[in-house]
């Protein structure tokens, strides 16, 4: 459905998008995934024809994207990082105003905001101007704005940003119905647990390159930590950890200051139960103990060395 | 397209911000100049002293005597006692009525002007009854009503770009002021067009309405509010101040169109620019305000002498051609000025207009 084929896009010295590759199938729910400044807006900026690249093709639906592709944007809903509606109008005026910019039909119109309105929640303040709502709703709307005219491509840049979790909780229900609706949705954020929890496929960005790409469990079996152990309140001398990091399938074992170990394993069976018996048999006091699957925060840790959130 | 261009314009008028620069502000600085002017500057001019030497030209004695108490203040003196009185500021000029009239004035003000401008109406007037005299006899009675007729013709006119009324100076540059801040709207538009500088620009930019509509009609919704509110303050200057519009205040309605359209092109290329949004407003604001200082909304004598000393200031400023436009129409009933000064206007608005389309037709940007 999308293809981007070595896109190369530079701001002065500064390469952007560093031979960015993309497929994405339709019926996903696709993810990117990328701390802020990896180059997912710009991507998105490019992939709708706002923005000049240097090099690469683009094309949406088998088509090159480019500025006049109208029939193409036809098809397309984008929903902006920063909410976007108009402060002067009201909440169905923007949904009936971005609508229109997609169906001309008066009726037909009519019946896709009254959708928009629903599905957003926004039954309540369908007079109300932006600057009355709070954050939330004003997402819900920037939101309703971009998918009103039923669009079969849906891109959302960040759209939980400096949201409220019941709100957020919403509108991530809202995409996976959106999707099951037959839509197709690019989603990016910086949100690794929401990205995790809707997107059948995800491309992990830094530096504008892509440097992983699958599925979850794909993405998780590209790393060597298959579970991590985390002790909280113990107090370790250098040789309890030296033998610690010597236990079988541990790889790596940090204490941080506040009485943290961190065990990573690279198998995940029994490494609980192994730790404990080490720390009782050192008669080892301890707090909270407990073990978890990797994260895709795991993921972007060990290949580019970096937390997602740096 | 339609339904673009009534969503813009509900947009227009409830931009609170922009409708008090556009509306209420200009209301407000008439009824302050109003107030502050009173209706003592609005009355007819003062008779001007001149002194007359005669010189056995008869006719042109009862002319100026036709004018005597209402226009001018006569004095007949001899020619030696005419220069004294005009060199200590008794009388403004001296008449010589000879066969060929001429006049000596002291100074370039404005009532020197109007005596220079009644000696020449005289002098082609006389051509004129000379000529249909010589053809026609009847015709000439016709020429002499004419000249009577000069009297209501000099009241109102000068040499230099200015009359005597000064308030008319300052209301005149106010409805200029009011045209170009259309240059805020138009700002305003320019962040709703152009995806580099703001999301919604954006937004609508990847929508399969074509660019050229959402251009053409944000253009027609904002000079229709802008317009609207010309109209309104010119109704309000009329109606409720009392200020005249003369006998063909139709044409004034092509002058606050251009001087909107102008002002609104102005404002789109400058929200073109890189510049953040006050930078912009604070640049359209200084700049509108010089451009009425410069056609005498502040003083009332600077258009006349921009005129005396560098006259292409006053074709280029589009507050001075709109300003002048009106007191061609309004005061003057002078069509070639009135003509000169839209044929500017309107080439200064489509060279702007154009530069402003430049800049908002783009469709994919360097960076956003």
């Amino acid at each position: 459905m999308i293809q981007i084929r070595n896109l190369v896009k530079r701001y002065g010295s500064l390469t952007a998008l560093d031979h960015f590759d993309l497929d994405i199938q339709e019926g996903e729910i696709f993810g990117l995934l990328g701390p802020n400044g990896s180059g997912k807006t710009t991507a998105i900026n490019c992939l709708l024809a706002l923005l000049k690249y240097d090099k690469g093709e683009i094309t949406v639906f088998g088509q090159e994207m480019r500025p006049d592709s109208y029939e193409l944007k036809r098809q397309i809903g984008i929903v902006p990082q920063n909410v976007a509606v108009f402060d002067q109008m009201s909440v169905y005026e923007n949904i009936d105003y971005f609508c229109g910019l997609y169906v001309t039909d008066k009726a037909k119109r009519g019946e896709l905001v009254e959708e928009a309105i629903r599905f957003a929640g926004l039954e309540d303040y369908r007079k109300m101007m932006p600057r009355k709502l709070s954050g939330g709703l004003l997402r819900r709307l920037n939101i309703a704005c971009g998918i009103a005219h039923r669009p079969r491509l849906i891109i959302l840049d960040e759209p939980t940003v400096a949201v409220d979790p019941q709100s957020r909780n919403r509108i991530l229900e809202g995409i996976v119905e959106l999707n099951r609706n037959g839509a197709t949705v690019i989603y990016t954020s910086h949100y690794m647990e929401e990205v995790e929890q809707i997107c059948s496929r995800i491309v992990i960005m830094d530096h504008g390159r892509a440097i992983a790409s699958g599925t979850t469990e794909e993405l998780k079996q590209m790393i060597r930590t298959a579970e991590t152990v985390t002790v909280e309140g113990v107090v370790l001398s250098e040789t309890q950890m030296q033998t610690i990091h010597e236990l079988p399938h541990v790889f790596l074992a940090e204490l941080s200051q506040e009485h943290t170990l961190s065990v990573k394993c690279t198998s995940g069976r029994h490494n609980l139960i192994r730790i404990l018996n080490y720390l009782q048999e050192q008669e080892i006091a301890f707090g909270r103990v407990y073990a978890a699957p990797p994260t895709l925060n795991d993921v972007f840790l060990e290949i580019t060395g970096k937390e997602l959130r740096d | 397209m339609g339904r673009l261009y009534r969503y813009s314009v509900l947009q227009t008028l409830r931009d609170r911000a922009g409708m008090f620069w556009t509306l209420v502000f200009p209301i407000i600085m008439a009824t302050l100049f109003y107030v502050t002017f009173g209706s003592s500057q609005m009355e007819h001019m003062k008779p001007i002293p001149v002194a007359v030497v005669e010189g056995g030209n008869g006719i042109f004695e009862t002319f100026l005597g036709a004018l005597d108490g209402e226009m001018l203040i006569l004095e007949k003196m001899g020619e030696q006692e005419a220069q004294e009185a005009l060199e200590s500021g008794a009388v403004t000029g001296v008449f010589f009525s000879r066969e060929e009239p001429s006049l000596t004035v002291a100074g370039t003000q404005i009532n020197e002007s109007i005596l220079e401008m009644l000696l020449n109406g005289y002098r082609q007037n006389q051509e004129l009854a000379e000529t249909i005299g010589a053809k026609n006899l009847p015709g000439l009675l016709e020429a002499a009503r004419q000249m009577r007729g000069q009297t209501d013709f000099i009241e109102a006119i000068d040499a230099g770009g200015s009359t005597q009324d000064s308030a008319l100076d300052s209301f005149f540059s106010l409805i200029a002021m009011t045209c170009l801040y259309g240059a805020l709207t138009g700002a305003a538009s320019a962040l709703k067009l152009r995806a580099d500088h703001s999301a919604l620009a954006a937004r609508r930019s990847v929508t399969p309405t074509h660019r050229i509509e959402l251009i053409v009609s944000e253009l027609l919704a904002v000079f229709t509010v802008q317009f609207a509110n010309i109209c309104i303050l010119l109704l309000y200057l009329h109606f409720g101040l009392g200020i005249g519009m003369g006998r063909h205040w139709q044409l004034l309605l092509p002058v606050c169109a251009l001087g909107t359209l102008c002002g609104i092109a102005a404002g789109m290329f400058l929200g073109g620019t890189k510049l953040n949004k006050g930078m912009q407003i604070g640049i359209i604001i200084a700049g509108t305000l010089f451009l009425c200082f410069l056609s005498g909304m502040m003083y009332s004598g600077m258009k006349g002498e921009i005129e005396r000393f560098a006259p292409i200031v006053n074709r280029l400023n589009p507050a001075a051609l709109i300003s002048d436009a009106f007191y061609s129409v309004a005061v003057y009933e002078n069509a070639y000025r009135y003509g000169r000064s839209l044929l500017l206007l309107a080439a200064i608005t489509v060279i702007l207009t154009g530069a402003a389309y430049r800049r908002m037709r783009r469709e994919r940007y360097d960076s956003i």
